[in-house]
């Protein structure tokens, strides 16, 4: 006897995602956007320590470390 | 919820619940609007599911397939499938089950006709196409233009640039599912917005499944909805920085700074959907396109033959032999990508996004226990903050897609228990 054939197809779920700025899109975008032509793995071992050892400078100075100082250590060029 | 178990037998009749079914290809889609449950069955399935709504039983269809293809059906499992899919209401006049709970709708008062003109074609290619390549056509001729991380500090003060972006972003995310829904309400389909998560990235999502019952290739505009919304954005506040900077335009001062930091957060989404080794707006252009029914779902049991194959058999083996072969070929290439994809995400949110947040956090609550100045400590809070209500959003889409798991196994152990039940007994069992 031939069985007929159940397929269950997928659940369409379009998404945007949570717009608090997320930290590996905006991280990514600055290494990728300002040393694309490195060995991104290195790069990223500095970006680590850069944010784990700063000190003493408000707040502000974190997150433009994350954003745009990393980035110029990173290229100094 | 209750869960009422009735065996089939060959005499009987069914009703079923309201189904729709549309042809695709060789094959048919068929579904349950209400609960958003969609199969594809060959010809064969589509007649049997016709024949027994004309009121013929089990026994009857089948010999009625037997006469007309000259072929034996296996009917009764087939039915049983349905039944288990939450098709079937009654079977000889008993409610079957009740299992499948009804999908919410969202925004239910707004019908095609109030959200038509939105995607008309004239709207489309008349003013949203334009606005898009002209603000492009700048972003790429004037690198000065071309977003920076910078540009998301539009103010000195941080907490007011992580709650202005956090408004700023719910807004844009909103709207960016708003353009989704209402492009599937323009089609005559309803879904619902919910929060969920991608690997580690918390969502905004929006049912869509009912879509299955609309044309193919009218299918595309409502994955692509959200991310024409997002570079109709971008590209209109291009256009308006762009006059600033040129002179043409007055004003400057905060409103261009985020209109820049818009951009930018704009941008970061779209980069988002193009993650598409996850189930992004472009996942489903893309697996709509190559005609594949489930992808995700079939690349994981691919993936799972392979390592199960590897693992010499310690792993059960999922069967695949019913996908075709255009299908398998899809599923090779993008089970290459779904893997890398997958495995270099993971790799970034162990060893560079999890370090990088315990690092700030730690760092934020040392100003908050050294009593810094004031703005550092309402910076600090803000940031603490923001990252304990992401995590809060995180562990309820995982503790949520967790429960459905552990409810739709708890109603299938229902399922076998009544089944078990009836053997015994031999008769119509009830579990509440």
């Amino acid at each position: 006897m031939e069985k007929i054939q159940v397929r269950k197809i997928e659940v369409l779920e379009t998404t945007a995602v949570w717009p608090f700025f997320d930290w590996s899109l905006l991280w990514n975008s600055v290494i990728l956007g300002f040393s694309w032509d490195r060995s991104l793995w290195a790069r990223m071992g500095v970006g680590i320590k850069t944010a784990t050892f700063v000190d003493g400078h408000g707040f502000q100075m974190v997150l433009n470390i994350l954003l745009i100082v990393s980035a110029e250590i990173l290229c100094p060029e | 919820m209750s869960f009422l178990f009735f065996e089939l037998n060959e005499g009987d009749h069914v009703v079923f619940h309201q189904l729709v079914s549309v042809k695709d290809g060789e094959r048919y889609i068929v579904g349950r609007p209400d609960t958003r449950t969609f199969v594809e069955l060959p010809e064969v399935g589509v007649q049997t599911i016709n024949l027994l709504q004309n009121g013929l039983s089990v026994k009857e269809v089948q010999e009625d397939l037997k006469k007309k293809l000259g072929k034996e059906f296996d009917v009764k499992s087939f039915v049983d499938e349905l039944v288990s899919l939450g098709f079937i209401k009654k079977i000889e006049g008993q409610v079957v089950e009740e299992v499948h709970g009804k999908k919410r709708e969202f925004l239910r008062n707004v019908k095609a006709e109030h959200v038509r003109f939105l995607f008309s074609k004239p709207l489309l290619w008349g003013f949203l196409a334009p606005i898009i390549m002209i603000g492009l056509s700048i972003m790429i001729l004037n690198p000065y233009c071309w977003p920076k991380p910078q540009d998301f500090l539009f103010h000195e003060r941080l907490s007011i640039v992580l709650l202005i972006g956090l408004g700023l972003g719910l807004a844009l995310s909103s709207l960016h599912e708003l353009a989704h829904l209402f492009s599937a309400k323009s089609l005559g389909v309803q879904g619902s917005i919910s929060i969920s998560n991608r690997l580690f990235y918390v969502v905004f999502e929006t049912d869509l499944t009912n879509i299955w019952v609309v044309p193919r290739r009218r299918r595309f505009l409502v994955y692509a909805a959200g991310m024409i919304f997002d570079l109709f954005v971008i590209s209109s506040l291009t256009i308006l920085t762009w006059l600033y900077d040129i002179g043409v335009l007055g004003g400057g001062g905060i409103l261009y700074k985020l209109a820049k930091a818009t951009i930018y957060l704009e941008i970061l989404k779209v980069l988002f959907q193009l993650m598409f080794f996850m189930r992004t707006d472009i996942y489903f252009l893309f697996a709509d396109f190559f005609k594949c029914k489930n992808l995700y779902g079939d690349t994981v049991s691919y993936i799972t033959n392979a390592l199960s194959r590897l693992l010499r058999g310690r792993i059960r083996r999922r069967d695949m032999s019913f996908i075709p072969e255009n299908e398998m070929k899809v599923i090779r290439k993008y089970s290459i990508f779904f893997l890398t994809g997958t495995l270099i995400t993971i790799f970034l949110f162990v060893f560079q996004i999890v370090p990088l947040t315990v690092a700030i956090l730690i760092f934020s609550a040392q100003i908050l226990l050294n009593a810094g100045s004031m703005d550092t400590i309402i910076d600090s809070s803000v940031f603490i903050s923001l990252i304990i209500l992401y995590s809060v959003f995180l562990g309820y889409s995982l503790w949520k897609k967790r429960r459905e798991r552990l409810r739709a196994a708890k109603d299938l152990g229902q399922a076998f228990s009544a089944r078990r039940d009836f053997d015994s007994e031999n008769k119509t069992t009830s579990i509440g």
